[in-house]
Parts: C-alpha cells; structure tokens; sequence
C-alpha cells in the first residue's frame, strides 16, 4: 500500500515537473538570469532587519519542534517581522505538499524548508528566488560549512541557506568488536578483513549492512570515494558517468563485501531489521551523523555499547578519509516572496535562524542536538567538547571532523526522485549474494540518461 | 391490605407457568436432539465439515494475531518492543505510561488528532449517508427524467478509485481557497458513490410502492412520507451505509494527506504516519515507535464501539423488515 502510494505521489510530482520544465523552455520561468538581475544585496539585507515596517512571512516546515524556539526568538528580537509558520509534517508529506501547491500556483508560502537532495528540482521548476545578490556570498557565504554552501548552489544561482548538515559516520558496537578482538576498523580494507573475521567467527553476525530500501547508503559511497557518478553543469546540462574506474570499484567491492559475508543487505527501518540490530545481528551502522541521535531513543538499551567513528576511508590510510552525506537541510525563499522588501527580510530571517549564536543554542537544547551547517556551531568548542552520556564520547568532535572531510566534488541530480525510484527497479535487486552491482550500475545509467532527456535536461552518458 | 393478599397467589401462577414453559422447552430439546442424531454425517460430510471448522479457525486467527500483537505492543517500551516475542508481554509493562505518553507527545497533538477524526467522521459519515439515503430513496421510488442516467452514473463512479481525482481535486480546492481548512477533507466525502447504489438497492426491495401510494392517498406530504414510512423501513440500510461510510472517512489516508497542510489539522492516520516517518527525518531526535502503536490501538477502539453501538440497531432494522408487507 505505502510504496504504490509512493509510487502515485512519484507519478504525481514527475508529471507536475514535466509541465513546469515545458514551461521554463516557452519563456515563463522565474528566478534565472531574470532573478539575478534584481536579487536583493546584502545591504537590503542589513536594512530588511533595522528597518520598522511590518512585514508578514509565510513558513512550511517539518522539523517544526526544532525550529519554533530559533523562531520565536527572531520575532522577539525583530517584532516588525512576523513569522506565520505551519508544521507540514514528516518531509515525505512536506514535499507532496509542496509540489502540490506548486502545480496549483497557489497556496505556496515565502519560506519551505529543503533537503539538499530535493533543492536543484525545485530550483529548475523556477519556484525559488535566486539570492545571488551583491555581498551576499562574500557575507552569508563565510557563515556556512563549504560543503554545505555549494550544496545550496545550483549552477549560479543560490537557492537557500544551509540549515544543517548530515556528514556520514560510522557507529560500532563496541562490545561485539572486543568479543571478537576486532579493532575499528579505519579503512575499507581493514573493514573487509573485520567483517570476514566476524562472519567467521560467528555466521549469524555481520560487521555491517547495506541499505536496500532505498539509494542512501550506496549514493554516499560514490559521494566519498570520489567517484563522481553525474556531474550537473549549470540548470540544464548533465553527465553521467556511472561506469568510471571509480564508481565500478565501488560497486564491484561493495558486491564482493555482500559475497563474502561482511554486509548484509537488507532493507532498514522494518521491524525485523530493528530486532536484528538490538539482537546484535550488525555490527556497526554507517549512516548521516543524525542517525547517532535517534539511537539513544531507539535502542536506549545499547547505551555503552555503541562508539562513533569517522566512516572507513576509500584510501589506504585513515588520513586520506573522505566523507559523503546522508541529508541534511536548508531553507529557501520562494517567488512566493514577490516584492523586494520580502525577499530581503525572508533572506534576513532565514540566515538568523541558521546561523546566529542565539538560535544555534536553541537548536541544541531542544530534544538533542541539532547538527548545524553554520560555523558558529563547528567551530565552537564549547559543542565539541559535550560529553555525549549515551555513547559516553565526545561525539561531536567526531562528527565536526567528518563535516571537514566531506567531498565537496559532489553534484546533486535535479531529479533526485526519479533517481531513488530507478535505483529501487534496477539496482537494489542486485545487492544480494551473487548479484552483479557493477553492471546494474549501467543500466542505471542508461535509465537516467532517457529520463533526464524527456525531462528537457541536456544528458550525455560517458 | 387486599393487593397483599392478591400477590403470593399472583406469584404461584406465575411459578406454575414457568415450569411448564420449562419443560416445554426440555422436552422440544430432546427432540431436536433425536433428530439431529437421526440425520447422521456421512464421511464425505464430516470431513467437509471438519476442514471447513479448520479453513474458518485460519481465518480467525489471521484476523486476530495482528490486533493482539497490536495490544501487546501497546504495553511495551521502545527496547521492549524489539526485546520481546511479538505476540507476548516483556518484562516491563507501561502500557498506562504509553497511553499517557501517546496524549502528551509534541505538545499534546495526538488528542487534537482524535478529535479531528472523529469531527471529519461525523461529519463526512452522516453527511453523505444521509444523502445517500435520501438519493437512493428518491431513485428506488420515483418516476422523474434522467433517472437511468443517474444510475449509470453512479455505477461508473464506483469504479473510480477516489486516489485518481483527489490531485486534480486539490486544484480545483486550491483555487476555490477551500485547501487547509476542514471543508477540504468533508466536502469530498460527502459523496458516497457506493453507499448511494446500497441505497437504491436497499430501497427497491423493502419499500413497497403500494405503501407509499396508500400515504399519499390519506394527503401525506413527500416529506412526511419519507420520515414516517420510508425512512424506518430503510433504517437497516442506512446503519449499514453509515458503518461502512464512518469506517471508510476514519481510515481515509490520501484525501487528508493532499488536502491539509497543518499537521494540527491532520486526522490520525496521516498524524500517526508522520510519527512513523519522522525517523528518516534527519533533523529528528525521536522514534516513538511505542508510541505510534499505542496510539494505533486508541484509534480502532472508538471504531469498535461504534460497530458494537450500531450492531443493535443493525439487528432490530433487519427483524423490523422481515414483518410481511
């Protein structure tokens, strides 16, 4: 019932952006070169906040708990600029929403919050305003992560400001590994060679999984070996590049680690995997720095027993570690926003919410800990240095350090849905043992390249 | 004094007649029993008998194991729920902790959720059985143009999965401004394709025409008419069309997932979905899993006596009909 629900919204969404690409290509478009044109600088910026006239904003967001307090402390400090601000929901349904009242060109509010994965599709459908203004990358650009700043670019524009940042960890059971004298392992190598002696030791263990519901945990691995699977030049133009040396040694060792033993694959979040995890079946989680959080309210009987480390380096040493991403979110400003004043108090407000020391602190006292894509978050000390009670750990440290090391030659597909959905079809059926990744990987490809071209984007496969 | 005197006499009749009435009984019981062993199974009988007792205990079960899990779950913790045997207790139970959890979490938006659903059930359930009712009586009874059209109309509006136009309902909504209030979410319900041809159905074979003439020959009004005959001997008719028109707007997942956009305004289904999606949510803290289950249990009790509550009227409707015309 869920995934053919899914598979109607998908229907749905695809649908809608064919409409609104076809309109792009007739002339209707807004934002673009248009945008950039009359985008607000960072003086209207400036003003928007001393300024005393009203203005009234719309919000949708889904981590609406986390927000409310950043929120209410922005109007307490700058009463002129009201926040209407609605809780859509898990962001499933947020972007339902969102596309919905696209397509009605009605009902959008100025703000929606985004997750970088979602952020180049609503860009091309012309339904963001481009913040590209003079002094902005200068000044907001600086407040912000690298990564995470590029990851709110698309081509030239600038579609929103980085909320937080999901850089990959890993997290191991630490009392399996002593049972069985196995160190962290640092690299994928030393991984492999733990997952055998694990599996070994005793076949109902696995060192680890990999994610078949959906394409998460193998996208962040192209992300963090550097492979460089598509390449998204400007609104319009994509490479696809999934057969390179790089994106086949990801696959071809992700399929031998399956073979031998050291992965499971099975889809996470069902009821049986969870079971599987308390029973200790897996020995250690790969995913987005989130993911550490949820574990002190999801398998509060772990606690001593799980320890955070940086994810295994594709290199061979430790040092040379890249690091992908698993999420992350950010918030844009929508042509919704249709006057200048707006949008300059829109951008005003979101760049407070997501970078200003007061709501970086809100963020951390509500129900844990916000990982936060400003630098006034990573780089302070007093966040680093929190003792974590459940992993009894300095987690942080950790994940501030896997925030430095994420790849920023990354690009993020404009149709990151279609992608999911055709990665379900095609190569998820081969993560099992014998199956053959490396060659799904190419009819992936292929997939995406049709897709992409009846979608107007100018495809050309390597 | 004389009513005293009266009494035990009264009361010893009342005895004698019961006995009788007693062994009356006894008496055609033991007859039944002769008859029955009279009418012996043959093998092939027996062993039809016997696998279809089986087929039904499956049956059963299969529809019982999910809800007893359900409140099994119910009475765990979060470790407990993936510590435990499914279908058994764990060693804690706080199954009154969830409950209270379950109405205190976010804020308090579980109960705002109850009373969402049970405000969109109402009004959706009885609104549109009742116009049901009134349609399938007015086609079952009356001559009027275009009255074939609407019977086809209706059946070829069955046939349509309501998930198909609820998009393209959204935008008319949209620009009608109707979209995040509760209207968006009633409104469609009102019309109930399937329960309108129940209806009509329903209202061709108990509603006699010479019932009807006979009323309007005495000068009752349609409208009284309706009420004082036609409306009582479609009561059966009408409790079943409002069950099913109660059980489908509670369980309705899509039409409130497209229509509302606050989540305060959510009924339970797409409430408890956001608890369960929340954990792919990357800016969340929480899996309340324990939670979401407790809170699944709560939802199908008001469901369940509903059914209890509506079976009587059920019963008596379908007794009431069966007197001879």
């Amino acid at each position: 019932m869920s995934t053919k629900m899914k598979a109607i919204v998908a229907a749905a969404s695809a649908a809608a952006m064919a409409l609104t690409l076809g309109a792009c290509g007739s002339g209707n478009g807004n934002g673009g070169a248009a945008g950039a044109k009359t985008a607000v600088s960072y003086s209207d910026v400036e003003a928007a906040l001393k300024s005393d006239k009203d203005i009234n904003l719309t919000m949708w967001a889904w981590s609406y708990d986390t927000m409310k307090p950043s929120v209410e402390a922005f109007e307490k400090k700058y009463p002129h600029i009201k926040v209407d601000f609605v809780s859509t929901g898990a962001s499933a349904d947020h972007y339902t929403k969102v596309q919905n009242a696209i397509k009605a060109k009605k009902g959008l509010p100025d703000i929606i919050q985004l997750e970088y994965d979602a952020l180049p599709q609503y860009a091309v459908q012309g339904a963001l305003v481009n913040l590209a203004g003079d002094g902005i990358d200068e000044n907001i650009g600086k407040l912000y992560n690298d990564a995470a700043w590029k990851n709110v670019h698309v081509g030239d524009g600038l579609y929103g400001i980085p909320q937080d940042q999901a850089p990959v960890a890993a997290w191991y059971r630490t009392d399996i590994l002593k049972q069985y004298g196995i160190e962290i392992p640092t690299t994928w190598d030393e991984y492999e060679q733990a997952g055998i002696k694990l599996h070994k030791a005793d076949p109902t263990k696995y060192l680890g999984f990999i994610d078949t519901s959906g394409n998460r945990q193998f996208i962040q691995m192209l992300h963090a070996a550097d492979a460089t699977p598509w390449t998204v030049d400007g609104l319009k133009d994509i490479t696809l590049n999934l057969t390179n040396d790089k994106s086949k040694k990801v696959a071809e060792f992700t399929q031998r680690l399956i073979d031998e033993g050291v992965l499971a694959a099975v889809p996470s979040g069902t009821d049986e995997f969870n079971r599987a995890f308390a029973d200790g079946k897996y020995a250690s989680w790969i995913d987005g720095s989130w993911r550490g959080g949820l574990f002190a309210t999801g398998n509060p009987e772990l606690k001593g027993k799980l320890a955070a480390a940086l994810p295994p380096s594709w290199g061979s040493s430790a040092d040379d570690v890249q690091v992908g991403e698993a999420g992350g979110s950010l918030l844009s400003v929508t042509t919704t926003a249709d006057t200048k004043e707006k949008q300059a108090a829109a951008l005003a407000f979101i760049n407070w919410v997501n970078s200003d020391p007061e709501s970086i602190d809100a963020f951390q006292t509500v129900g844990g800990s916000l990982f936060c894509a400003a630098k006034s978050f990573q780089s302070d000390s007093k966040y680093a240095e929190v003792d974590d009670a459940y992993f009894g750990q300095k987690v942080n440290e950790i994940y501030f350090k896997a925030a430095e090391k994420i790849n920023t030659n990354w690009s993020i597909l404009p149709y990151n849905n279609q992608m999911d959905s055709d990665f379900k079809d095609i190569v998820v059926p081969q993560m099992k043992e014998g199956g053959d990744i490396s060659s799904a990987l190419a009819k992936f490809q292929d997939k995406l390249k049709t897709y992409g071209t009846e979608q107007g984007f100018n495809v050309t496969a390597k | 004094m004389s009513a005293a005197t009266v009494s035990p006499r009264k009361a010893s009749r009342e005895e004698k007649l019961a006995k009788q009435d007693w062994k009356n009984r006894q008496r055609n019981m033991r007859r039944a029993e002769k008859a029955a062993q009279r009418l012996k199974l043959t093998g092939r009988q027996r062993v039809m008998s016997w696998l279809l007792h089986i087929i039904m205990a499956v049956m059963v079960i299969y529809c019982l194991v999910p809800l007893l899990w359900l409140v099994f779950s119910s009475t765990k913790t979060n470790s407990g729920l993936y510590n435990s045997p499914g279908l058994w207790f764990a060693d804690q139970n706080v199954f009154f902790q969830n409950i209270h959890d379950t109405f205190t979490f976010k804020d308090g938006v579980y109960p705002r959720w109850l009373l969402n659903t049970i405000l969109y059930a109402v009004a959706a359930g009885l609104g549109s059985t009742l116009i049901a009712t009134f349609a399938g009586y007015a086609v079952a009874t009356m001559r009027f143009p275009g009255r074939n059209w609407l019977l086809w109309i209706t059946l070829a509006f069955m046939s349509i999965p309501g998930t198909v136009i609820t998009v393209p309902l959204f935008l008319m909504y949209s620009q009608a401004g109707l979209v995040s209030t509760p209207w968006a979410v009633i409104l469609p319900q009102l019309s109930n394709p399937f329960g309108l041809y129940l209806m009509i159905i329903y209202a061709q074979t108990s509603i006699p025409i010479s019932l009807l003439e006979a009323a309007k020959l005495d000068g009752a009004s349609q409208w009284t008419i309706f009420w004082k005959i036609g409306f009582p001997l479609l009561s059966p008719g009408f409790v079943t069309v409002l069950l099913f028109a109660l059980v489908g707007v509670w369980n309705n997942y899509f039409l409130p997932l497209i229509m509302l956009q606050d989540t305060k305004d959510y009924p339970l289904t797409v409430g408890l979905n956001v608890w369960l999606k929340m954990g792919s949510d990357t800016s969340v803290k929480e899996l309340p899993n324990n939670l979401i289950l407790t809170g699944s249990l709560i939802a199908i009790v008001p469901l369940i006596i509903c059914f209890l509550f509506l079976q009587k009227y059920w019963q008596s409707g379908l007794a009431a009909g069966s007197v001879k015309q």
